[in-house]
């Protein structure tokens, strides 16, 4: 495998005085593009008293923008043959879509107009909460999500950890001018990012940003800092088929230094078939179907979490398992399963070149993390030179001594923390 | 842009070719004519288990050599198992082409030793019990066993805690027999392929496998119909499945009842999603078209409060009636073909779409459907033709079933 396979090409870029920021990766070989929004506006920013409101407000500003109503908006984007994605997470607020490249104009002039002139339709909020309750009550029959939202806040204590849909009592709280308020504040191009990925005419697209975006004034907002973790062990006990188990610990986020290093251990723990959590946890015991453990990256923060999902006579097993397994990464990996990491890893990235939604969000991501882009050769190359002493020395003076536990289940088990 | 090759082996191996020179990646994989239908109450759940046992490795290679191989070739490697089918597949970069066609034809001739598949047997049953914690919490299943009643797509392709804690490793090993042989099985490839390279080796590797006779039952089945509500306390909100009939995998209506189900229940800009989902009333109302060998199914599925049921079950039914009756407009149509065209569109630009694309269309209807094809087929449905599905498969002919808190009565409308 070499870099002769990449033929990712030099990203444009254009940056306005208000803080927007347009990324584009020219990829001439699709018909398709993709394009999204991302604006540094998440539930972090919800009152603790409002939790949801950031959600909320993202399904009120897609009831209808300037002479269209939220009907003929969707009509208009369904005309086109947009499929689109609107979300919020913690730190901000995603408008997404994907389509043929003939209409990414059309399209984002839609969006455009979507994210500077909503209607935020006043006599549609309580249909808005409805539609935001009923995805509060989804979570309460998803055992895995529930143990995550539980995770995620006592990884992140405060506003950085609370649930971005709100929890029925919040959402009750909302007022209108509560909406308006978030939409005034949050909805500014400072530390906003459009990025396009796909089949595209720059000069075109440039002149769009420019023309549609420079006016946008700009809101200031304080970055919502992260207040100490207090690490302990919670159960919910509920009567459930298996018990559902999620373990966390600190790590490092993509502007660190050590992020490749801990990137490959976290391959050698849970990548692939071969990996330490699916090979002796599921295949050589049969303890559990699922059993991965991901990166929870936010802005300076980040955490690994682990889940499982077992019968409840052989949770603590399990949960011990994972213990055992994340413990003796501090004793290093081997040069085959660092092989295998990278191979792995390199295909992965090789392969993102067939899809202009998933360049899309990489740079809207790498964007909003890093404050600038690492193309894939350069991103091949930190992977390709890995060492496994480097690796090991990394987990060596970086094994995790604190963690967070949730379990869901029938019974509660022993956990020493 | 895609260029298509099917050829058939000396073994009776049919071999699929589709090139994209476009392709960053290459896909393979091995489409089995075998699943939960062509079981019977002595071995549910044999398919889907067997699909397990087959990465645990052959008289080559143990289940930890196969694991390691799937990785060391940087391949993205899986497998699933339908009524119908069981499909082992990968996405690699084109170098590891020959490596991981053979893995994939070795997985063909597993050793199915005793003692994994002991071991694997405890995985089976926690993905089982996986299913039960989630919603629709099993609904599924038992809404199609209603629906199918008397015929085999009835059996639920994981099988029961009973039935596979029953199976033995002689059942499989008999079940294997029967279904993968040359005759049964169907090799795809597509996006950036070595085709010369790709038959000489498959012809090598698989020299030795001698073509039996396999067999399916077929026969056009009218939903049983009825309706029953599963009390489930510990659930917090309330879920509806509807199944009734629909065109099957070759009849030519398919397409426009894809479409119909777009026009009425897509996720967004729907009849459903504009008086249920929109207004908070339902968190899900969605519709969908599933195609068999000799039958087919228009699906329904919407969750709610549990308060909300039988308001939402009868506004479902009214809203299902009323454009069967009085039809839909043209511009709903044009929209619908936009989006569905679009979509499939966007899908073929990966190599690992195309390869389930052309592996379905051969085992469902034994033909190679080249895209351009597929979507002015799409254009070209007319709003006739989506007012004759309701009138070929009336929707209020259904069967459904509901689980959550409360128990459900069936409106009168219904």
């Amino acid at each position: 495998m070499s870099t002769t396979l990449i033929a990712q090409r030099p990203v444009d870029t254009c940056h306005l005085p208000n803080g927007m920021t347009l990324l584009a990766e020219p990829m001439p070989w699709l018909q398709s593009v993709a394009f999204c929004f991302l604006l540094p506006s998440g539930s972090c920013y919800d009152p603790i008293t409002l939790q949801g409101l950031g959600s909320m407000t993202n399904e009120m500003v897609q009831r209808g923008c300037g002479h269209r109503n939220s009907r003929q908006f969707t009509h208009d984007l369904d005309a086109l043959g947009i499929d689109r994605s609107f979300s919020t997470s913690t730190l901000y607020s995603f408008f997404g879509g994907v389509g043929l490249s003939a209409n990414l104009e059309a399209a984002l002039a839609l969006y455009t107009d979507l994210l500077r002139n909503p209607l935020l339709p006043e006599e549609q909020l309580e249909e808005a909460r409805l539609v935001s309750l009923q995805e509060v009550l989804s979570v309460e029959d998803d055992p895995a999500q529930k143990v995550f939202e539980k995770l995620q806040r006592k990884q992140y204590p405060g506003a950085l950890g609370q649930p971005t849909s709100g929890t029925k009592e919040t959402l009750q709280a909302i007022s209108y001018n509560d909406i308006v308020d978030y939409y005034q504040k949050g909805y500014q191009p400072k530390g906003t990012t459009l990025s396009v990925a796909g089949n595209y005419n720059w000069p075109k697209l440039k002149e769009f940003f420019e023309d549609h975006f420079s006016d946008w004034e700009v809101k200031e907002r304080p970055p919502v800092l992260a207040e100490p973790i207090d690490y302990s062990y919670d159960h919910l006990e509920e009567e459930t088929s298996q018990t559902h188990i999620g373990l966390s610990y600190d790590a490092v986020p993509l502007s660190h230094d050590n992020y490749y290093r801990q990137r490959a251990a976290l391959g050698v723990l849970s990548d692939g078939m071969s990996s330490r959590l699916f090979s002796n946890i599921r295949e050589k015991q049969g303890l559990c179907y699922t059993v991965f453990a991901n990166l929870q990256a936010l802005k300076n923060q980040a955490s690994i979490m682990c889940y499982a999902g077992t019968s409840t006579d052989r949770a603590q097993r399990t949960l011990d398992s994972i213990f055992q397994e994340v413990a003796t990464l501090r004793d290093g990996i081997n040069q085959g399963e660092l092989d295998r990491f990278k191979v792995r890893f390199k295909s992965g990235l090789i392969r993102q070149q067939e899809s202009s939604l998933f360049r899309c969000q990489a740079l809207a991501r790498q964007w909003f993390q890093l404050g600038k882009l690492r193309s894939i050769v350069e991103i091949y190359k930190i992977i390709e030179e890995l060492g496994v002493q480097e690796v090991n020395e990394y987990l060596l003076s970086n094994t995790p001594e604190k963690f967070n536990v949730v379990t869901l289940g029938a019974q509660q088990l022993e956990v020493s923390l | 842009m895609l260029d298509f090759t099917n050829y058939r082996l000396d073994n009776g191996l049919e071999v699929l070719v589709e090139k994209n020179k476009h392709a960053y990646s290459t896909s393979l994989g091995y489409f089995v004519n075998t699943g939960s239908r062509d079981e019977n109450d002595a071995n549910w759940g044999v398919s889907h288990y067997l699909e397990h046992m087959l990465f645990k490795g052959s008289e080559n290679r143990s289940a930890e050599e196969v694991n390691t191989a799937i990785d060391r070739y940087g391949a993205s490697c899986n497998a699933f198992t339908s009524e119908e089918h069981t499909v082992y597949y990968a996405t690699i970069i084109a170098e590891y082409q020959s490596e991981v066609t053979a893995l994939l034809t070795d997985f063909m001739r597993p050793a199915l030793r005793s003692e994994d598949f002991e071991m694997e047997k405890q995985v089976i049953l926690e993905e089982i019990k996986k299913y039960e914690d989630q919603p629709p919490f099993g609904a599924y299943e038992k809404c199609m066993q209603k629906h199918f009643e008397g015929h085999y797509l009835g059996r639920s392709v994981l099988g029961t805690v009973e039935s596979v804690t029953a199976l033995t490793p002689e059942a499989m090993r008999d079940y294997f027999q029967k279904r993968y042989h040359p005759g049964n099985l169907v090799f795809v490839a597509t996006g950036n392929v070595d085709e010369k390279r790709l038959l000489e080796e498959l012809a090598k590797e698989t020299e030795s496998w001698k073509p039996r006779e396999s067999s399916r039952h077929l026969a056009r089945h009218q939903g049983s119909g009825g309706f029953a509500s599963i009390v489930k306390k510990e659930a917090t909100q309330q879920y509806l499945l509807q199944v009734s009939n629909g065109p099957a995998a070759s009849d030519n209506d398919r397409y426009a009842a894809r479409l119909l189900c777009t026009m009425l229940g897509d996720e967004t800009g729907s009849r459903l999603y504009w008086q249920l989902v929109e207004t908070g009333l339902a968190e899900y109302a969605v519709m969908g078209a599933y195609e068999y060998q000799d039958t087919g199914l228009l699906f329904t599925y919407l969750s709610c409060r549990p308060e909300e049921g039988e308001k939402n079950w009868e506004s479902l039914a009214q809203i299902q009636n009323e454009v069967a009756s009085t039809g839909f407009q043209e511009e709903e149509l044009q929209r619908a073909k936009s989006k569905y065209c679009s979509h499939l569109a966007i899908q073929a630009e990966k190599s690992g779409n195309r390869m389930f694309q052309v592996g379905n269309n051969w085992l469902q209807r034994g033909c190679y459907v080249p895209l351009p094809e597929s979507l002015s087929k799409y254009q070209g449905v007319t709003l006739e033709e989506v007012q004759a599905v309701f009138a070929d498969h009336p929707l209020q002919e259904n069967t459904v079933l509901s689980v959550g808190p409360r128990e459900i009565q069936a409106p009168t409308t219904c």
